[in-house]
C-alpha cells in the first residue's frame, strides 16, 4: 500500500515545490516573463518515463501542486494540464516524447498554449464581472519569452526531472 | 474497453473544469474548494524554497515597521472628510426635517439603478424618503429591511437613473429669470436620456421648449409627488444641456455625480419625529471587531504576469471573496477564491483588480475628498507602480492640458466588504475628461510589510460581491 503511494505523494510534493520555485523566479520584476514553466517541464519529464495510465493522473497531481500556490481558477489549472496530457499522450503514440526534437517542441507549444488559456480565462472571468479587459489578449504573444525558456530548459535537464528521488515506483523500465 | 471509458472520463471531465473555468458556479466552486483542502499543507511543506527566497527582500520586508497610529490618524481625518462631503453648501436641510447620514455598502447586481445603504444610529426609517449626497439629489428608498445591531437600518435606494423613477423639476438659472414674465420651466426627470453612452439624465414632459440651459433642482409639490420627496426640494439634479447625438438635438442633464460607481456618502432626509436617532459609539472602522489577523504562505505566484498570494484563513473564519486586506491602514489587495482552510489575496498590482477609490485634493481647511468611482489595475510596472484605468466620468475640474495635482488615495464606500478610508497609494492625478492611466506609487516592500488583517462577514453586509477581485 505504501509502496503503491509513496511516488504519488513524492510527486505531489515535488510538483508543489518546483510551483513554487516558479513562483520566486517570477516575483514581479523585468524578466518575470523569461521564466520557464517549472511544472510544466515536471511533468513532460513524468510523461515520458510513466506508464500511459499513470500521465494523466500525473498531470492533475502536477496541476494539484500548482494551485497550493497560484491564485490562478483552480478549474482553468486543471482543464489546462488535462489537455496537456491529452496532446503529450497522442504525440506519445506516434513519437517518442523523451527524444530531444518532440519534448523541445512539446515544451514550447505547451508552455505558451497554458499561458494563453489562463490569460483568455482571466479576461473573460474579469469581464463578466463588470470590469474592462486587465489585459489586452494580445497580451497572450508576449508569452513567447517564457515558452523559450522552458523549451531551452527542456533540453537541458529534460528527462532527469522524472528522476527526482521517490519517483522510482512510477517509472517504467527503460526500452 | 477500459481505455475508452477512461478517455471519455477525462474528456467529460475536461469540458466541465473548462465550462466552470469561464464561467464559474458557486455550488461547483465550493465543492472544488473542498477537493483542494490539502493544497493548504503542501503550502505549509514549501519551507525549503522559502529558504531559497531572495535574503534581502525578506530583511527588508521585517525591517519596515508599519507606522500605524500615524496612519490612523489619518484615516481619521479622511473620515471626517468625507462625512462633512455629504453636508451640501448650496442645498440646506428644510425646517421641520432632519438627515441622518447613510453610507452606500453595494449595489444591487441583477439592477444596477439600486443601492444597499447603512444608516448608522436611526431607527424607524420608511419607504419613500429623498436621499441626497451633497448637492445632489440621489433616489428615493425603495425597502427598509430588518434593522441590524440595534441601532442600524439598510436601506434599499432606488436611484433616479432608474428607468422608471421620476421627480418634478424646474430650471432655474440667470438665463431664465431674466425673461421677465416668462414662467420657469418646469419638467420630470428620471431614467438616463437615450444616449449610447448613458451618461445624461433624461428629462420628460417640459412645461417649456424654448429653455436649453440651466441648474434643474428637485421640485415636487407635496400634493401631487410623493409623501416625502418634496423634502428634497431645491436639491441639485444637474445642468440642462442640449447636444447633438446621432443627428439629432437631444436634451438632457449633466449631473455632477458618478452615479454609476462615485456615491458614497448620502444624507437621508425625514421629517422631525418620525424615525428615532440613537446615540452610538463611534468606531473608526479599521478599529473596530470584524478584521481578523491572517498568516501569508509563501508569496510565490507561477503566472509572471498575475500578483497574489495565500493566507491562512478561509470560509470557516468568515472570509467572503472582495474582503479587504490590510496592513495597517494600507489596502494590499481583496480576497479572490475562498476556501474551507485558506483564501487567495489579489494584491493591488494583480490585472483587474477593480477598488472605489476617493482622492483628498488640497490641504490642511481646503482639503475636500474627490470621489473618483472605480479605478482597475492594469499590472505592476517594472519600477514597481500600478498603472490603474480610471474611466474619469466626472473628471477632476480643469483642462486636459493643466498640470496633474499630486494626491493620496483611498478607498471609498459602495464595495461590500471593503470598508472606505484605506490608504492606496499617492500618484499623479491629471485633469479633464478619461480614461486616464494611474501610475500609483505604492512600495512593495511596504505594501507586504507586518500583519495582515482580513474584512470579515458583518450583518449588512451578505450582499453578493461584484467584480473586481
Amino acid at each position: 500500500m505504501l509502496e503503491r503511494w509513496t511516488p504519488w505523494i513524492m510527486l505531489t510534493i515535488w510538483s508543489s515545490w518546483a510551483a513554487a520555485f516558479q513562483g520566486l523566479l517570477a516575483d514581479p520584476g523585468r524578466m518575470a516573463l523569461w521564466v520557464p514553466d517549472l511544472s510544466l517541464l515536471l511533468f513532460l519529464a513524468c510523461a515520458a518515463r510513466f506508464e500511459s495510465g499513470d500521465v494523466t493522473k500525473a498531470a492533475l497531481v502536477i496541476a494539484f501542486g500548482r494551485i497550493a500556490f497560484s491564485v490562478e481558477p483552480p478549474a482553468a489549472l486543471l482543464v489546462g494540464f488535462l489537455a496537456i496530457s491529452v496532446l503529450v499522450l497522442g504525440v506519445r503514440s506516434v513519437a517518442q516524447v523523451g527524444g530531444p526534437f518532440v519534448r523541445v517542441s512539446l515544451a514550447v507549444v505547451c508552455s505558451w498554449c497554458l499561458g494563453a488559456w489562463l490569460v483568455f480565462v482571466h479576461v473573460v472571468r474579469v469581464q463578466r464581472l463588470g470590469g474592462g479587459a486587465p489585459v489586452e489578449l494580445g497580451f497572450a504573444l508576449d508569452l513567447w519569452r517564457g515558452a523559450l525558456t522552458t523549451g531551452v530548459v527542456a533540453i537541458l535537464i529534460g528527462p532527469t526531472l522524472a528522476y527526482l528521488p521517490g519517483l522510482t515506483g512510477l517509472r517504467r523500465r527503460p526500452w | 474497453m477500459n481505455l475508452i471509458r477512461s478517455r471519455t472520463l477525462v474528456l467529460l471531465l475536461g469540458l466541465g473544469l473548462a465550462v466552470l473555468a469561464l464561467r464559474p458556479f458557486p455550488a461547483a466552486d465550493r465543492f472544488l474548494s473542498l477537493v483542494l483542502v490539502p493544497c493548504r499543507f503542501l503550502a505549509e511543506l514549501s519551507v525549503p524554497v522559502e529558504w531559497l527566497q531572495d535574503r534581502g527582500a525578506q530583511a527588508a520586508e521585517a525591517s519596515v515597521s508599519v507606522d500605524f497610529t500615524g496612519e490612523l490618524g489619518q484615516h481619521a481625518s479622511l473620515e471626517r472628510l468625507v462625512q462633512a462631503s455629504a453636508i451640501s453648501d448650496r442645498f440646506s436641510v428644510p425646517p421641520g426635517a432632519t438627515a441622518v447620514h447613510g453610507e452606500v455598502m453595494g449595489r444591487d447586481t441583477h439592477d444596477l439603478d439600486r443601492v444597499r445603504l447603512r444608516v448608522e444610529g436611526c431607527r424607524g426609517l420608511v419607504v419613500g424618503l429623498p436621499v441626497v449626497s451633497g448637492d445632489w439629489f440621489v433616489g428615493v428608498v425603495e425597502a427598509v429591511d430588518e434593522p441590524i445591531d440595534g441601532t442600524d437600518s439598510l436601506l434599499w435606494v432606488r436611484l433616479i437613473t432608474g428607468q422608471d423613477e421620476r421627480i418634478a423639476a424646474r430650471v432655474a438659472s440667470s438665463d431664465d429669470a431674466g425673461v421677465a414674465g416668462q414662467a420657469a420651466c418646469r419638467l420630470v426627470v428620471g431614467g438616463l436620456a437615450p444616449r449610447s453612452d448613458k451618461t445624461y439624465l433624461d428629462i420628460h414632459n417640459p412645461s417649456r421648449r424654448d429653455v436649453h440651459s440651466g441648474t434643474v433642482l428637485v421640485d415636487e409639490r407635496p400634493e401631487l409627488g410623493g409623501r416625502y420627496t418634496g423634502l428634497a426640494n431645491g436639491a441639485w439634479l444637474g445642468e440642462l444641456v442640449s447636444e447633438k447625438f446621432a443627428g439629432k438635438d437631444v436634451l438632457g442633464i449633466r449631473s455632477g455625480l458618478n452615479y454609476g460607481s462615485g456615491l458614497y456618502q448620502v444624507l437621508v432626509l425625514f421629517p422631525d419625529g418620525l424615525a428615532r436617532t440613537v446615540a452610538r459609539d463611534s468606531t473608526l472602522v479599521l478599529e473596530d471587531d470584524q478584521w481578523r489577523n491572517a498568516r501569508r504562505f509563501l508569496r510565490a505566484e507561477p503566472s509572471p504576469w498575475r500578483e497574489g498570494v495565500w493566507i491562512s484563513i478561509g470560509r470557516r473564519d468568515g472570509v467572503l471573496p472582495g474582503a479587504a486586506v490590510v496592513a495597517g491602514a494600507r489596502l494590499c489587495g481583496r480576497v479572490g477564491q475562498v476556501g474551507v482552510l485558506r483564501s487567495s489575496v489579489h494584491e493591488l498590482g494583480d490585472p483587474g483588480l477593480a477598488i472605489a477609490v476617493v482622492a483628498v485634493v488640497g490641504s490642511g481647511d481646503a482639503a475636500y475628498p474627490f470621489v473618483m468611482g472605480r479605478i482597475e489595475s492594469q499590472g505592476r510596472l517594472p519600477d514597481g507602480r500600478v498603472a490603474f484605468r480610471w474611466d474619469a466620468s466626472v473628471p477632476l475640474a480643469g483642462e486636459a492640458a493643466d498640470p496633474p495635482i499630486a494626491v493620496q488615495l483611498w478607498t471609498g464606500s459602495g464595495e461590500p466588504g471593503v470598508p472606505r478610508g484605506l490608504w492606496v497609494g499617492s500618484v499623479d492625478l491629471p485633469r479633464g475628461p478619461g480614461p486616464h492611466t494611474l501610475l500609483v506609487a505604492q512600495p512593495p516592500a511596504m505594501a507586504r510589510a507586518g500583519t495582515w488583517r482580513v474584512r470579515v462577514l458583518s450583518s449588512g453586509d451578505g450582499i453578493q460581491v461584484g467584480g473586481g477581485a
